[in-house]
């Protein structure tokens, strides 16, 4: 792999990098992908740092900016596990207690419900209603007893067939009242 | 027999090279080769092999510069005091580093070069402090008598590790690398990743952002020797005053003394290499229930083809009964409780299912040194750098691959294809009771594929284990989740959440329902498949946990790590149960033998070990591979031992000699049978299925 003279000067510094680290054969795509991720890396911090100093109104980033946003970094990635002696008392706690034990019941086990990714991914999607459009030219006669969206929608989901189940639809904007279960369905005793 | 995905060009291929008479191996001539340099290699302990323990001299270039820099921050230092007339200051600054000075001789050019040059040479010398100390040792071990030198030569690790921290944390960076350089020469061969890694240190902050230096300063480097040469080190260290040597060892070291005299070079150099250093053999004297008890379903099976037999007069089939019949009869000594672990009560169903799996063993191959078992080896072509991990359920019809990608893909070995249960309303059609509904009834079989990709992992996933009646499948990934899969809906069930970090292995507890999982936050963790939370959690090792095996009894389980070491851990208390040194390199594979008596671990550096679970020993090292070695797996009757790895060979070993040997006889016999070379596939996945056939899988590289 010899080091091409067209090459830009930060893919040098990178190989050197590479190079006092110890390693020495690699694929070609490897600088790319070290480059990429400094590039994002680097991009990454200046934002942040960016954001800091605007917080702090001051006009330019400053190295108190740059070391605080590669601190906030630091603490949710390139961290180590924790200590040892950490775990060893987490699993002391674990451990201390027997084996659960196990229900009787039929078919796989698993957790409740509503920790497991098994119910049927629904999505509540409402219809336009004609009554709706018409609503806003007709505003003289409204009733005063018109049902509010909220009232709409409940006896939509109970018997009205504006509105309909559309399944394996994406889950943004789904109506979490028609997936949530009630608790005491589950037999859990955690 | 190949099969083609759909969205890729992928294909799977399965061989059969068995019996392969043109492979280009010569078991012999290998095998005795490198034992041959192993030994050389062992007898001189303080001079490794330099050829594959290199580091770049330009690695140690900058010295000049940062000399000179030193050197210019010095002088400033003196100039400024000279210019603002700082007296006081400067004979506090003397005054700790200890030079008699008066100031009047700061006053020129030349007296500000020559306090300089004292200063440096002052800094140079506390830095030698530790390099003089350290050859000092190496001399003194070198002069040593030969049966003490090997026991000795143990202390330089954790000793060399320690003077380069101290040096680091003086901020004497420049020392540090001098001092790297001058000795890193009289350390173990196997060190050089560790030593990799410690020359990446140069700043006092590095030395908190790394778990290898953190380890040894929170941690004890544990040494074993004899007490005799305890009295011959600790002589030789209290006639040197004030030595750092005594300091690392008193707060860094932990020794364990033995009576008697001391251990050869083969001993000694047999259960080094661990990240941490040699456990203590006292650790390994606890209690482990190895037994394996025999299935009652199976003694129920075979007493009901008995039966059978004699009704219809078949007396050959009864006689190929008798002998399993004596075998399985007899209660296993030393198997646990068939209740210390809560199992749910197995079902109706279940135990039916079994059948088929209890016939193949009635049928099982007989293997031995003269009887090979038959190898199917399945290679994967154009998908180099994309599969990550192979998996296959015990009976050998599914193969489950994880990808670098996140997907999951399974494909069916056998002509049944995957299929999967009908849509809910026709099932509700069909009738509820369980004696009127067959298994075949709720499968629609219009659903029949031959691969199934299954979507969900945000990262690549590096472990994938069936459940043992092939229902569910488990998977480990690098986004910290294990996730839990229906292999009748090929579906998604559940998500367990707990390791933080990637997940590196997975396994299925042979009695069900079980569990396990490892991870690089240096944890394993078994869980149950109805709670999100794991049951126990094992801690302990130093490093990333690489792989994680149950023990055929599942009461027990086996850990390999990045530390060196295989644990054993009691699933009931989560006590580490057994500790077991002797890698010089990462262990990426485990197995158990069926009676559960021996543990098998190999990993990075070429070589298998075989432990004594009762004893808590080694039992044999097997030598031959030229590679890292990925998989191992037992013949189902306990004779063979398979390996295969990066080598691109599958290797044979005869586990019945080994274990009618005895310890003395076998360093002097050679266990291997036979090696099956692929063309130029890796062999990343072993396993023996129910009738002894070996099943490899391997991604074939061009």
């Amino acid at each position: 792999m010899s080091s091409n003279s067209h090459e830009p000067r930060d893919m040098s510094v990178m190989r050197s990098i590479l190079k006092e680290m110890g390693v020495t054969d690699y694929e070609p795509a490897v600088l790319h992908q070290l480059m990429e991720f400094t590039y994002k890396y680097i991009t990454g911090v200046l934002e942040d740092a960016k954001v800091y100093s605007e917080h702090a109104s001051k006009d330019e980033i400053d190295l108190r900016d740059v070391k605080l946003a590669l601190e906030m970094r630091l603490n949710h990635c390139y961290t180590l596990p924790p200590p040892r002696e950490f775990l060893l008392e987490i699993a002391r706690d674990k451990n201390s207690t027997p084996m659960p034990l196990i229900n009787e019941r039929f078919g796989i086990r698993l957790p409740p419900d509503r920790f497991c990714l098994t119910a049927t991914n629904l999505q509540l999607v409402k219809k336009d209603r004609p009554a709706q459009k018409e609503l806003p030219n007709k505003e003289i006669k409204i009733p005063q007893s018109m049902p509010t969206l909220d009232t709409i929608t409940q006896s939509a989901v109970i018997n009205e067939p504006t509105h309909s189940f559309a399944p394996f639809e994406s889950t943004q904007n789904m109506s979490m009242k028609a997936l949530k279960r009630k608790h005491d369905e589950d037999y859990d005793e955690f | 027999m190949s099969f083609v995905t759909e969205e890729s060009d992928m294909t799977l291929d399965c061989s059969l090279i068995s019996n392969m008479e043109d492979s280009l191996e010569d078991p012999d001539v290998s095998n005795q080769s490198i034992s041959d340099k192993a030994l050389e290699m062992s007898e001189i302990p303080a001079t490794p092999n330099l050829q594959t323990f290199h580091f770049d001299p330009e690695m140690f270039d900058r010295e000049d510069e940062s000399t000179e820099e030193a050197k210019r921050e010095i002088k400033n230092v003196f100039s400024f005091l000279d210019r603002k007339n700082l007296k006081t200051t400067y004979s506090a600054l003397m005054k700790e580093l200890d030079i008699p000075s008066n100031y009047d001789n700061i006053n020129s050019v030349q007296g500000i070069n020559s306090i300089t040059d004292t200063v440096l040479s002052t800094f140079e010398a506390q830095a030698d402090k530790y390099s003089s100390r350290y050859s000092n040792l190496c001399q003194f071990i070198n002069r040593s008598l030969e049966t003490h030198r090997f026991e000795l030569s143990r202390f330089l690790y954790p000793i060399f590790v320690h003077f380069y921290i101290y040096l680091i944390q003086e901020g004497n960076i420049q020392a540090a690398k001098s001092f790297f350089k001058q000795h890193y020469l009289s350390l173990d061969d196997f060190y050089r990743d560790d030593l990799r890694h410690l020359l990446s240190i140069s700043q006092v902050e590095h030395l908190e952002t790394s778990q290898y230096t953190l380890n040894f300063q929170r941690e004890k480097f544990s040494i074993r020797i004899s007490s005799q040469t305890e009295q011959l080190l600790m002589r030789y260290l209290h006639s040197e005053t004030a030595n750092p040597i005594l300091n690392t060892l008193s707060n860094n070291v932990s020794i364990d003394l033995y009576d008697g005299p001391p251990r050869n070079v083969h001993d000694v150099s047999k259960h080094t290499g661990a990240l941490m250093g040699e456990t203590a053999p006292s650790v390994n004297r606890s209690k482990v229930l190895y037994g394996v008890p025999t299935d009652q379903n199976f003694l129920e099976f075979l007493e009901q083809e008995a039966n059978e037999a004699e009704k219809k007069k078949k007396h050959k089939l009864l006689q190929n009964l008798s002998p399993h019949k004596k075998n399985k009869q007899v209660s296993i000594p030393n198997s646990p409780q068939p209740t210390r672990i809560p199992v749910p009560i197995k079902q109706e169903r279940e135990i039916q299912s079994k059948e088929p799996l209890f016939r193949a063993w009635l049928q099982q191959a007989h293997l031995s040194a003269t009887e090979l078992p038959c190898i199917c080896f399945y290679s994967f072509l154009n998908c180099y750098e994309n599969v990550i991990s192979i998996s296959i359920n015990p009976p050998g019809s599914l193969i489950c691959v994880g990808f670098s990608d996140s997907k999951i893909r399974i494909w069916a070995l056998t002509p049944l294809k995957l299929r999967s249960l009908k849509a809910p309303d026709l099932l509700a059609d069909l009738p509820q009771t369980n004696e009127d509904c067959t298994f075949d009834q709720i499968i629609d079989e219009s659903s029949t594929k031959e691969v199934q990709v299954l979507l969900g992992h945000t990262g690549p996933v590096f472990s994938t284990c069936f459940s043992p009646d092939s229902s569910l499948l488990i998977s480990a990934s690098e986004d910290g989740t294990v996730r839990l899969w229906s292999l009748h809906t090929f579906t998604q069930l559940v998500c367990y959440r707990g390791h933080v970090f990637p997940v590196w292995s997975v396994e299925f507890s042979p009695l069900g329902f079980y569990f396990a999982s490892s991870s690089h936050d240096t944890t394993l963790r078994i869980w149950s498949t109805d709670q999100i939370l794991p049951v126990r959690v094992l801690a302990g090792h130093y490093s990333d946990v690489d792989v994680c095996k149950f023990h055929p009894n599942g009461n027990y389980i086996a850990s390999g790590s990045s530390d060196r070491t295989v644990r054993l851990w009691d699933v009931l208390d989560g006590k580490c149960v057994r500790i077991f040194t002797g890698h010089k390199g990462t262990v990426h594979t485990l197995a158990f033998s069926t009676d559960g008596k021996c543990l098998a671990s190999a990993g990075r550096d070429n070589r298998v070990l075989v432990w004594d679970i009762p004893s808590g020993g080694m039992m044999v090292e097997l030598k031959g591979h030229a590679g890292c070695v990925y998989s191992l797996a037992f013949s189902r009757d306990d004779n063979i031992l398979a390996s295969g790895g990066m080598d691109n060979c599958v290797k044979l070993w005869d586990m019945r000699l080994i274990l009618n040997s005895s310890d003395s006889d076998r360093a002097s016999y050679k266990f291997v049978i036979k090696s099956f070379y692929t063309k130029s596939s890796a062999i990343n996945m072993l396993s023996f299925n129910f009738s002894n056939v070996l099943i490899a899988a391997g991604i074939y590289t061009n």
